[in-house]
């Protein structure tokens, strides 16, 4: 047979130190990963880094051995001076007058000034890795002939295996082709032909999305981490500690659970986060279930691990079930629209209301009574709030009319997140409806501005139980009940909550916290959810099982959708939004046109661009005028500019972000522009991409800049999403990364430049290279936009000029 | 597939949506690495090399006839400072700095 020397070469069993994507064996051409304890050859293939790059990157591994039969032996890739291993900091440097060179990292060992003092040339530099690759005469390159006879591996093959061995560390390449492995999900469909199969095909992606943060938490764990012991104001112990900053895939968020292990003591103990890292400390707080026993004279050696909880998933999966099986978890109307069947429209009897603005809310311009009014009247109804345009008030009006004038018993209102959740609860409660704002329990110590509106803290402060008031006193303040006590405890507490549950007019979730067992028996005709558009279908379905016969989603298409984190399930369409769907289904979302967040000269591009400008403006230009601003606007009515950096941004294999170092110092003079004139900290808001700039940023501002830090630390800086929903008076927008081969990223998202550009009420700086921005096709109108506005500009701030520069025309804009 | 075409398509960079995603990784970690440590610091340990090895490293003289300049790496064998042989060829520019060094010393 004709292949069988090729396929022997890589069927025979090959060295431990082969690489494991190509087989290629030489010594003096591989490396060990250090976490994975497996062998990667230093060539490229066909791909633009040597194999052993291509996995330290893929697998966000950073430590390397090198064969002991290569000429450096036994010796550990380190740094001479500190012993750091990440192979992505080091490099050689020569002694001055010798053939002497030594292993440095680049920072902070390589940048210390003693260093000449000590006839060391730092100027000559040279990184171990280079056109990502190891230096070939440290690691060899295998000859061309070598490569060729060795097994040709694509990147897309090389993805897979990686992937693969998240899950199985002993695949190998041949695994990639058994059936299964790497079968698609089925993707989602516009229409369905009943509810199970609709439950068919969201199953398996919301599985996989569990699978994935699954093995995510759990790979989390953290050894000898040190413990700083405090108590909380409930009396809880609190535990505080900080992370070493790895990559950023995994977002800690209140509420999630960890355990804490002490190696010397065996003692466990589990808590849920209660702080996470933010602008004031990178300190996360968690607060333990228990104190008893915890080793408070011990703060060294301590393990930290994730836990995973199924809860979310269990709870969508189950309301798929629901939706299958249950002809009473929604009216057969909705039933079919929502699998997008064909269905006679159709209208609610109601009694409308003479006045549609709610007590304790501000009066309604005319597209909002039109929304609600219309709302009123439809079994099913989406409603697309633009930036500014008062969607939360718009709901919270809503759901008073549902309550009071159409008589619904009770009302269901869920938004994905806590912070959305937490907004439209305190909207209601103005109105003077009955409230209960139902939290998970490992969030029932965070605060919030509606913490008396919970659940948790309205049965703590019923009255008209006082042995359930003395159960509690005592169990907070010895920490633990008998278990008689315990017991009675429970059953007390159990009834209060299904009463004031049963009493309210309003039951404010999350869309996952509606799958809450304590919900189980509860009913509702009427469901609203807000930003629905951030949830997946499954999420939104959780409430929606609960029976409904009216169903209103809030949102807008047009902002950023749900996160999904499994690329696969994102791709098969997981990451679509149900009111997304609905939409393509020919239901017209009724629009919300007043905006009154910002000046108009900085709603006309996201009007013109994402909402066919129908965007008017609620507010005026003199309204949103900020005088006396140590700062010259370029166009002094047009209270925005986009400032143009050099186009040096592309980052070296050598390693030095150029970029991001002159973006960040183009950002804190104008921060400190902007402080200088009165404006306050908590009003300004810097939008980053990059977690690595978001960090950058924090410290350069609090070393580098020329005020006092503590004004730097309350400036808000975070990506994108975190600003979603959220204004500022001012936002400064650092593109950061921007080079002209491999695209801009995030940017590319229109919805995520829409949510960037509607951010700010007084004004918007966009710091970026135009150069590389203007090569897409948004961004390119952008900058066509500000430089028709005579906004685009560069030089020192106190002096802007207009720049020149000439981009090409940009091509029409399919939307 | 006969060994002449494998040979004629030879190993070429083949671009695809997952190399240009490996690229911006690499990228990412590179700055990550890099801004996790701006607020690092470590003592400033002792570098001096010690001369008796240098000695008996650097002058044993290399048969070798290629392009390249005997240099000795400074690394630890457990906390002892020790010099471990390291061909650099003499088109990098630590190779290239020193024979510029020692020619012009030369001419002196
Ligand atoms: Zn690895
Ligand atoms: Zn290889
Ligand atoms: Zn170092």
């Amino acid at each position: 047979e004709e292949d069988d020397d090729e396929d022997g070469f890589y069927t025979r069993d090959l060295p431990e130190h082969a690489c494991r994507y190509c087989g290629i064996h030489d010594p003096n051409c591989v490396v060990m990963c250090n976490s994975t304890q497996k062998w990667f050859c230093n060539g490229r293939g066909n791909t633009s880094g040597s194999h052993i790059i291509n996995h330290l990157v893929r697998a966000k591994c950073k430590e390397v051995t090198v064969h002991r039969d290569g000429q450096l032996g036994d010796s550990m890739l380190e740094c001479y001076n500190c012993g750091c291993r990440n192979i992505f900091l080091l490099g050689f440097i020569p002694a001055k007058a010798d053939s002497v060179v030594v292993l440095l990292c680049r920072q902070p060992c390589a940048n210390q000034t003693s260093l000449k003092d000590m006839n060391w040339d730092a100027s000559q530099w040279q990184p171990l890795i280079q056109d990502r690759c190891f230096l070939s005469w440290l690691v060899k390159i295998p000859s061309e002939e070598e490569q060729l006879r060795a097994r040709q591996i694509t990147a897309q093959q090389i993805n897979k295996l990686e992937e693969l061995w998240k899950e199985n560390v002993d695949a190998t390449i041949e695994d990639l082709e058994k059936p299964g492995v790497d079968e698609d999900p089925h993707a989602v469909l516009l229409r369905y032909e009943d509810a199970y199969q609709y439950q068919n095909i969201f199953g398996p992606l919301v599985k996989l999305e569990a699978d994935y943060d699954r093995r995510l938490k759990e790979s989390q764990t953290q050894a000898n981490v040190t413990i700083r012991w405090d108590i909380g104001l409930n009396k809880k112990r609190l535990a505080h500690f900080q992370l070493p900053k790895t990559d950023t895939d995994m977002k800690l968020m209140k509420g999630d659970e960890i355990s804490l292990r002490h190696l010397g003591t065996l003692w466990e103990g589990k808590g849920h986060v209660v702080k996470v890292p933010d602008n004031s400390s990178d300190e996360i707080a968690i607060e333990l279930r228990s104190s008893v026993g915890v080793p408070l004279d011990k703060t060294g050696n301590f393990h930290v691990d994730f836990v995973w909880k199924s809860t979310s998933f269990d709870r969508m999966q189950s309301a798929m079930k629901t939706f299958a099986v249950d002809e009473a978890s929604v009216s057969t109307y909705i039933y079919h629209r929502l699998l997008g069947h064909e269905a006679e429209e159709q209208t609610l009897k109601t009694n409308l209301p003479k006045r549609f603005s709610a007590p304790g809310l501000p009066e309604l311009n005319h597209s909002q009574v039109y929304a609600v009014k219309t709302v009123l009247q439809r079994p099913l109804c989406l409603i697309q709030g633009p930036p500014g345009t008062g969607k939360t008030v718009t709901s919270a009006t809503i759901v008073y009319h549902l309550v009071k004038s159409c008589g619904q018993r009770q009302v269901l209102v869920c938004a994905p997140s806590n912070i959305a959740v937490d907004q439209l609860t305190e909207k209601i409660h103005r109105t003077g409806l009955k409230v209960v704002r139902l939290c998970a329990k490992s969030r029932e110590a965070i605060d919030s501005n509606v913490s008396f509106l919970s659940l948790h803290n309205q049965v703590r402060s019923m009255e008209s139980l006082p042995e359930l008031q003395k159960l509690q006193q005592l169990k907070d303040e010895t920490g633990e009940l008998s278990s008689n006590d315990e017991k009675r405890y429970r059953a007390l507490k159990r009834n209060a909550e299904r009463e004031l549950l049963q009493h309210a007019d309003v039951i404010c979730s999350t869309c996952v916290g509606a799958g809450d067992p304590r919900l189980v028996r509860f009913r509702f005709r009427s469901i609203l959810i807000d930003e629905s558009t951030q949830a997946t279908e499954p999420e939104c379905m959780v409430p929606v099982v609960l029976g409904a016969q009216q169903l209103i989603l809030v949102g807008d298409h047009c902002q950023l959708g749900p996160v999904v984190m499994c690329k696969k399930a994102a791709n098969a369409g997981l990451a679509q939004s149900l009111f997304e769907r609905l939409v393509v289904l020919g239901i017209r979302p009724i629009r919300l046109q007043v905006q009154y967040r910002m000046h108009p000269a900085l709603s006309a591009f996201p009007s013109n661009i994402f909402y066919e400008g129908s965007l008017q403006n609620g507010v005026t230009a003199g309204e949103r005028m900020r005088k006396n601003l140590s700062f010259v606007w370029p166009s002094p009515d047009k209270p925005m500019f986009f400032y143009k950096t050099s186009g040096q941004e592309e980052i070296a294999s050598s390693g030095t972000s150029y970029l991001n170092r002159t973006e960040a110092a183009v950002v804190e003079r104008i921060t400190t522009k902007f402080l200088k004139s009165g404006i306050k900290p908590e009003q300004i808001g810097i939008i980053t991409p990059y977690e690595g700039q978001r960090s950058y940023l924090v410290q350069y501002m609090q070393y580098s800049g020329s005020l006092h830090s503590k004004l730097y630390m309350e400036v808000e800086i975070a990506s994108v999403d975190a600003f979603q929903g959220r204004e500022k008076d001012f936002i400064i927008l650092s593109c950061v990364r921007a080079n002209e081969h491999q695209g801009i990223g995030f940017l590319n998202d229109p919805r995520r430049l829409n949510v960037a550009l509607t951010r700010a009420r007084f004004g918007v700086i966009i710091v970026g290279s135009p150069k590389a921005l203007s090569k897409q096709p948004l961004w390119n109108h952008l900058l066509t936009y500000f430089k028709e506005q005579r906004a685009l500009v560069e030089g020192p701030l106190g002096n802007l000029k207009e720049s020149l520069m000439q981009f090409s025309k940009p091509r029409k804009l399919t939307n | 597939h006969s060994e002449g075409s494998v040979v004629a398509n030879g190993v070429r960079h083949m671009p695809c949506a997952e190399d240009e995603d490996f690229q911006k990784a690499f990228d990412n970690i590179m700055v990550e690495s890099i801004q996790s440590r701006n607020t690092t610091q470590v003592m400033q340990h002792d570098m001096t090399v010690p001369v008796n090895v240098r000695k008996s490293i650097l002058q044993e003289q290399s048969k070798q006839k290629d392009s390249s300049i005997k240099f000795a790496l400074l690394t630890r064998k457990g906390n002892k400072p020790t010099l471990r042989p390291l061909r650099i060829p003499i088109s990098e520019h630590l190779a290239a700095g020193l024979r510029d060094r020692s020619q012009a010393e030369e001419r002196r």
